[in-house]
Parts: C-alpha cells; sequence; structure tokens
C-alpha cells in the first residue's frame, strides 16, 4: 500500500476549490467587518432586535450586545460562513466517493493496490487541509479589516477560534453528504438531503429563537445549536460543543467507510 | 499446463443477482498460467459481472474466486499488486494529462517505469502530454491499455480490450498480447466477436445468459467453423450445383442471387462459382448465436 498518493493527488485538485472558497469568504468577512463603524453608534438597534422576530434574524446572538464587535459580526459573518462551508462540505462529500462513482473513475483507482476504505480517509484528510486553508484565507480577510478598523476591537486570535470553530460543522455536513452517498447510492438524493438538512438547521434555529415553545423544543437539531460564534469570540472555544460534533462526525465517517467497504460499486 | 500451481484463476460455483436479474449463475472455470483465455458472449451475458466480482468491485451472491490461491475478496490488496485491468466502460480523470494520470496510477503501485510507458505509448502512437478531455475515444481506450500494461502484471483482465481501437491499434494490440503470454503471464480477456478471440486466444469460454456454455480450444471450436456465402450473378443459379459440394449447407436462392454456409475448403466453391458470371460477393462471419447453434447442433437453445 502507498500512502499519501490520493491524499495529495485530491489536494492538487483541490487547488482552484480553495482560491475560490477561501476568497470569497474573506471578502465576504472583509466586507463585514469594515461596514461595523456604521452601526457600532446606533444603540436603538438593540431596542429593536429585543422584539420576538427581531430575534429571528439574529439568532445566535446569546447574551451580546449587536453593536458589540462580537455580537456584530457573530451575526452578520458567523451566520453565514458556517451555511457557506456546509454548502461547501456537502459538496465535497459528494465528491469523495460518489463523484467518482458517478465518473467511473472509481473502477481503475479501486483495482490499483488501494483498500477502499484508504481512498475515504486520504480525501477525507485532504479535506480537513483544505478547510483549513479556506479558513486561514478568511482570517486573513477578516484580520486586515480589523487592523483598518480601530473601532473594531476584538482579537484575532479569538477571531481565528471562532473561525476555527467552524471546522466541526463542515466536516460534519461533509460526512453527513459521504455517509448519505455510500447508502444511498444516488449523489442527487444523498445530496438533496444533505442540503435538505443545512437549510433545517438554519430554519430551526432562527424559527426556534423567534417561537421558543413550538420549533425552539427541536432546536438541538439543528447544527448552529452547537455553533455559538459570538460567545466564542468573546470568551474563546467551547470544547464541549466542538468535541460533541466531532463525536458525531467520526460516528458517521466510520459507519461511511463501514458501508462503502460492503457494497457493490455502481457501473 | 494441468498442474495445479498453474491455475491462476479458479472460479467457484460464482452466482451473481441484482434483484430478480440473475447475471451469472453457477459459474466454475479454471484459468491457468501463461495462456490468452477468451470470454465469449453476447451483450448482457455476463462477462463485466463476471470482470467485476474478480476485481473485488462488486460481490457475489454465492460462490468464490481466487487469483494466484489468493481470495478476490480478502486478499484484492495484495493481489491487485499483480493486476492489470481495462474495464469496458473506461472512465480516466479527464482533468490530468496522459503523464500525470500515468504517474497518478503507477504512484499507487509505488512507481511507474517511465521508459517502458514511453515505449507503449509510443507503440501505440498516442500523445501522453495532452489532457484525457482532449482524447478522443480510441485514444482513451490506448491510455486504457497503458495503464493495465505499465507494472507488467502477472494477469491482464481486459473488458472487450478491442472495442473502439481501430484495425492498426488492434493489430499491435494483439503483438502486446502475444509478448505477454510469451513472457508466461496470463490474459484474461472478454470479447463478443469470435473472429478476434480465434485470432489471438489459447482457449475460449463462452458465456450466455449468465451460464457458462463451453470451454473450449480454440482449434476445437474452429472445427465447426462456418462463413456465410453470397454471391450475385447475372445467370440463374442452380441451387443443386451448390448443395452437392461438400461443406456447404442451408443454400437458398433469390433471383440470380445464391447465399449459403460453408465450412471447410474453398476450393471447390470458387470453382462451380466460376461457372457463372459472378457480379458481386460477399463472405461474412457467422454471429455468435450462429456458433452456438452450430456447436450443439441447436439443442441448447433456449
Ligand atoms: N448494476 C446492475 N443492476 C441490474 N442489472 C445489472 C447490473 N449490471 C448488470 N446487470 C444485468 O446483468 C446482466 C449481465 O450484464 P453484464 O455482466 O454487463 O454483461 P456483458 O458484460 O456480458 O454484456 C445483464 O442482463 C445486465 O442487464
Ligand atoms: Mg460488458
Amino acid at each position: 500500500m502507498n500512502f499519501g498518493v490520493i491524499f495529495r493527488r485530491k489536494l492538487r485538485d483541490s487547488r482552484r476549490s480553495i482560491l475560490g472558497w477561501g476568497i470569497g469568504l474573506a471578502l465576504l468577512g472583509f466586507y463585514v467587518a469594515v461596514v461595523y463603524p456604521l452601526i457600532q453608534g446606533l444603540e436603538e438597534i438593540n431596542q429593536l432586535l429585543e422584539s420576538p422576530v427581531f430575534q429571528a434574524l439574529v439568532p445566535n446572538l446569546g447574551e451580546l450586545d449587536y453593536t458589540s464587535p462580537a455580537g456584530f459580526l457573530g451575526v452578520e459573518f458567523f451566520t453565514w460562513a458556517p451555511l457557506v462551508l456546509a454548502v461547501f462540505g456537502v459538496m465535497y462529500g459528494l465528491g469523495i466517493v460518489a463523484g467518482e462513482e458517478d465518473q467511473g473513475t472509481l473502477d481503475i483507482l479501486l483495482s490499483t493496490p488501494v483498500p477502499r476504505w484508504l481512498v475515504i480517509i486520504e480525501k477525507y484528510l485532504a479535506l480537513i487541509v483544505v478547510v483549513l486553508l479556506i479558513m486561514a484565507m478568511t482570517w486573513v480577510g477578516i484580520a486586515v479589516a480589523v487592523v483598518l478598523t480601530p473601532d473594531l476591537a476584538i482579537s484575532l486570535g479569538r477571531l481565528a477560534e471562532a473561525i476555527f470553530y467552524m471546522l466541526p460543522v463542515t466536516l460534519l455536513m461533509a460526512t453527513l453528504a459521504l455517509f448519505l452517498s455510500t447508502v444511498l447510492r444516488s449523489r442527487g438524493q444523498a445530496g438533496g438531503i444533505a442540503a435538505a438538512f443545512i437549510v433545517a438547521s438554519y430554519f430551526l434555529n432562527s424559527l426556534g429563537a423567534m417561537a421558543p415553545d413550538t420549533v425552539g423544543r427541536f432546536r438541538w437539531l439543528s447544527f448552529y445549536n452547537y455553533y455559538d460564534a459570538a460567545a466564542v469570540l468573546k470568551n474563546g472555544l467551547i470544547w464541549g460543543d466542538f468535541l460533541l460534533l466531532s463525536a458525531v462526525t467520526l460516528v458517521l465517517l466510520v459507519l461511511s467507510i463501514f458501508f462503502f467497504e460492503r457494497r457493490d460499486l455502481l457501473v | 499446463m494441468n498442474a495445479s500451481q498453474d491455475v491462476v484463476i479458479h472460479i467457484e460455483h460464482l452466482t451473481k443477482h441484482y434483484g430478480k436479474v440473475v447475471a451469472l449463475n453457477d459459474l466454475n472455470l479454471d484459468v491457468y498460467r501463461g495462456e490468452i483465455f477468451g470470454y465469449l458472449g453476447p451483450n448482457g451475458a455476463g462477462k463485466t459481472t463476471t470482470i467485476r466480482i474478480l476485481l473485488d468491485l462488486i460481490r457475489p451472491t454465492a460462490g468464490r474466486a481466487t487469483i494466484f490461491g489468493l481470495d478476490v475478496h480478502r486478499d484484492s490488496v495484495r493481489l491487485h499488486q499483480r493486476l492489470g485491468n481495462l474495464p469496458g466502460e473506461l472512465a480516466l480523470w479527464e482533468h490530468l494529462t496522459g503523464w500525470e494520470l500515468v504517474r497518478y496510477l503507477g504512484g499507487l503501485r509505488g512507481g511507474v517505469d517511465e521508459r517502458y510507458v514511453g515505449e507503449l505509448a509510443e507503440r501505440l502512437d498516442l500523445d501522453m502530454t495532452r489532457k484525457v478531455k482532449t482524447y478522443s475515444s480510441g485514444m482513451k481506450r490506448k491510455l486504457g491499455l497503458i495503464q493495465a500494461l505499465m507494472h507488467r502484471p502477472d494477469l491482464l483482465i481486459l473488458d472487450e480490450p478491442t472495442n473502439g481501437l481501430d484495425p492498426l491499434v488492434q493489430q499491435t494490440f494483439y503483438k502486446l498480447m502475444d509478448e505477454v503470454r510469451d513472457e508466461g503471464r496470463t490474459v484474461f480477456m472478454s470479447s463478443h466477436n469470435l473472429p478476434e478471440v480465434e485470432h489471438i486466444c489459447d482457449r475460449v469460454g463462452i458465456l450466455r445468459q449468465g451460464h457458462l456454455k463451453a470451454v473450449e480450444r480454440i482449434g476445437d471450436l474452429k472445427k465447426v467453423r462456418f462463413r456465410w456465402m453470397t454471391l450475385r450473378t447475372d445467370d440463374h443459379v442452380d441451387p443443386a450445383a451448390f448443395e452437392a459440394l461438400e461443406g456447404v449447407s442451408d443454400v437458398t436462392t433469390h433471383n440470380g442471387t445464391v447465399r449459403f454456409k460453408v465450412s471447410g475448403e474453398l476450393d471447390p466453391v470458387i470453382k462451380t462459382a466460376a461457372r457463372y458470371h459472378v457480379v458481386d460477393m460477399s463472405y461474412e462471419e457467422p454471429s455468435l448465436e450462429e456458433i452456438f447453434l452450430t456447436y450443439y447442433g441447436g439443442e441448447e437453445q433456449q
């Protein structure tokens, strides 16, 4: 067995994707951060946000002040960034085996002395590197804005933690897509269900904030429930959530390998 | 070739169902070292299914197979080191160049002999510096062949290898296969084309609707070999003149055209035909079905 070949190939094949998603998120972060001084003084916004309707728009604020740097970034960037990364994760996860299976290249790949589990593991490790690179670019984008915007008083270390904190969410979504594609054998179905989960996560979270007694009861099903970026920006990583998401992800990864090892490859 | 250690592929009671479709039914087969084995059958016979089980891409419903004494599923990684595979429905990474693709797959095999690859590319006349997506389907088949051969595997498993190769390249392919055999290596190739199998194979297995109908040496199959001959003439042809010839049967006439089966010597047929003014003549290979029917005298008809 020759380790690292698929990993390096996948990284090389992901170059464009890293640049695209990385630059996109960096620009989004930069833009949000430089806008901060415009709303900084608008204390009235906080009163407005106390109404339940607006609660739905800023479900991730927690105890924080919207006009504080952590509160603002938490709402305006860290509500959308995980959605973007979740979509990226799903696309990558579908590509791990289903993409090559649809193309038909898996027949050639698996005729070499490479076990199926190794294909998954190496592409998975490449995913982690790819996501970390995208996150590093995102950090640079926001960090530049923070340096240029003295009012945006935020620690660059905390910022890094908040960005890194999106890793488990991204991996979870990639692994869910991978898992579904190993079980369902149809990339369309797997992608559809994973996408539905992303949308449901968002709405369970935002509507749940508005109606805690009804929709709110199912908020635990949303990945946002384990992802409080504003709090991380202020106080640092919340390891409990981080580890919980990682554990679920690991279980899904093991199940993906289990099912993929056993099933027929489609022609 | 009968010593048991020379068995390369050993297939035992192999059965594969896809839902209700029985693609393979209780297949038993041995392939020996140093032979080119032709796995012959019409479309849908189960050739690809057999090959994909041997490669551990799909799993049998029942039965088992070993290659070099190693179980195709349990020992697949060790086994694949010694196998070369050309899929029937060949798909390659379109964004890579020929060289990149060969280096990728070579990397997975622990290295690639670039000189040998270069030599193969030259013999097959393939530009390896271009991206696969710019290749024609014939060029892709060539690259598929190169990646199957490049590590000099002990066993080549080729699913309809000459499909999509032009006649000139087919000749090169036949030569390459001869060389593989001369080195004591083994080839298992599927085909639905009898003349091709006759041309290079030592033995042939005939598969039909998931059943292995026969395994024969090519020489034995040739005994039941026949062709269809059609003569178009200006005259009125007397069928009896041809019916009387040895090796001629199934004579039909229609206006000046006469059509019949020929097996054995052609000379008497040509001499008889010379009595007429022949405008056109065709000489066709029988279909696989016809060979079956001849081979089994029709009794195996399903
Ligand atoms: N994935 C599949 N699902 C259902 N039926 C299949 C599948 N693959 C092959 N078959 C069926 O199994 C039979 C054998 O197919 P195959 O092995 O591809 O034949 P060949 O390669 O000889 O043309 C055919 O009837 C085909 O329709
Ligand atoms: Mg086939």
